[in-house]
């Protein structure tokens, strides 16, 4: 099975054709869709905002900076905004933020953003790192898409400490990936 | 930017828990804040990573023909239009749609003296809007706490508050444990916009009594 790698997100980014897009379909629809199980779509709606989100890689591929982050991160914040304006808000407006509109931001994001497995594997270790807690508070927020108040009311602590779980898992995660990376 | 969102406000942007409103402030704060976008692209990272090592379960459905032919259905539909950014405008990327390109477009109606209010319905979901005040040079809002969380990011101008002060772009995060009474120190209008998971509690009666007509 081939690669999703970086030459070939440039290489389609240069082309944009279906046949290096299948490689990142291949890829990339399975992990989105569980992921959108996982926080509680029924496999239509899940099917349906895979799609969605695997149209927008297509259309906005061209706005993809790899020095602003991986191409993981950037496929990732397309399917949350998908999943924020179609399972929980509803909204009457697509909902898009910076790093989706159509202009060139010279702002990096101050990430120092290696190969894209290398950073994906540092970040997993960084996550595995994290004591329990921290990384409990970490995992409802991102993999089951809870608010502050549903991670508090689901673990029986008040919000304040899911807040300063937060918090320090963040900055643990900051100090391992430094580690990871240097 | 001297005033940023709690860092694990940033956090729950990243995880896209926030609600529409809320992540709609952090979004436009973070626009022109390098500190808080390194966050959230850490955020961001995370969030890939968990996608990268979510369970699989080898579906079926992820046909890539279906999707092809989604594509090309999409590409022979009419275009829908697009919205017209404009960067270098005072208002952020991530409200222009709402409300344009120009803080004078905003329609202000009469909240109370010295001070001028603007809803803005941003989804079909019932109480899911934003605020805007725009408060006159020294004008006080009342001591007042918060039943839910409550974010406001100044457009313009500036306020004083118990934890300093807010300039254009800033964000003031608060949570439920917070009382605060800003009070308007920039030489012109302050401009703002709030978004807040519940209602404000005024420590005075009368502003009560006021805010259950006008509500924030």
């Amino acid at each position: 099975m081939l690669e999703v790698n970086k030459d070939l997100v440039k290489k389609f980014q240069a082309e944009k054709n279906t046949k290096d897009f299948e490689v990142i379909f291949n890829y990339f629809a399975p992990k989105i869709k569980s992921l959108l199980m996982r926080s509680g779509a029924d496999g239509a709606q899940a099917e349906d905002l895979m799609h969605d989100t695997m149209i927008n890689i297509w259309e906005k591929i061209h706005m993809y900076n790899p020095d602003k982050g991986s191409f993981s991160s950037w496929v990732y914040t397309i399917a949350r905004n998908n999943r924020i304006d179609l399972l929980r808000k509803k909204s009457s407006q697509p909902y898009t933020d910076i790093s989706e509109v159509d202009i060139a931001s010279d702002n990096d994001s101050g990430l120092d953003i290696v190969e894209q497995k290398s950073i994906s594997a540092h970040v997993k270790k960084a996550i595995e790192l994290l004591p329990l807690k921290q990384r409990r508070v970490i995992e409802l927020s991102f993999v089951n898409d809870l608010t502050q108040e549903e991670i508090a009311s689901e673990l029986s602590i008040p919000i304040g400490t899911v807040k300063s779980r937060m918090r320090l898992a963040y900055q643990k995660m900051k100090d391992n990936l430094k580690e990871l990376q240097a | 930017m001297k005033q940023h969102p709690d860092l694990s406000t940033l956090i729950s942007y990243s995880s896209g828990t926030l609600s529409l409103a809320f992540s709609t402030l952090v979004a436009s704060h973070t626009e022109n804040c390098a500190h808080c976008k390194e966050i959230v692209q850490i955020g961001n990272e995370l969030g890939a990573s968990m996608m990268e090592n979510a369970v699989e379960k080898k579906e079926k459905t992820q046909d890539y023909n279906v999707f092809l032919n989604k594509l090309n259905n999409k590409n022979n539909s009419p275009e829908i239009k697009k919205i017209d950014f404009d960067l270098n405008s005072e208002v952020p990327v991530s409200l222009q749609r709402y409300i344009g390109n120009h803080l004078d477009d905003i329609q202000w109606s009469f909240f109370a003296p010295g001070i001028q209010k603007s809803q803005v319905k941003i989804s079909d979901k019932s109480n899911c809007h934003l605020t805007f005040l725009k408060i006159k040079p020294k004008k006080k809002i009342p001591e007042h706490g918060h039943k839910g969380g409550e974010l406001t990011l100044v457009l313009k101008g500036a306020f004083d508050d118990q934890n300093g002060t807010y300039a254009a772009g800033d964000i003031a995060d608060h949570d439920m444990s917070t009382h605060h009474e800003p009070v308007v120190s920039s030489k012109e209008d302050c401009i703002c916009v709030i978004a807040t998971d519940g209602p404000m509690v005024f420590k005075s009666l009368i502003a009560n009594m006021y805010q259950s007509i006008v509500r924030i």
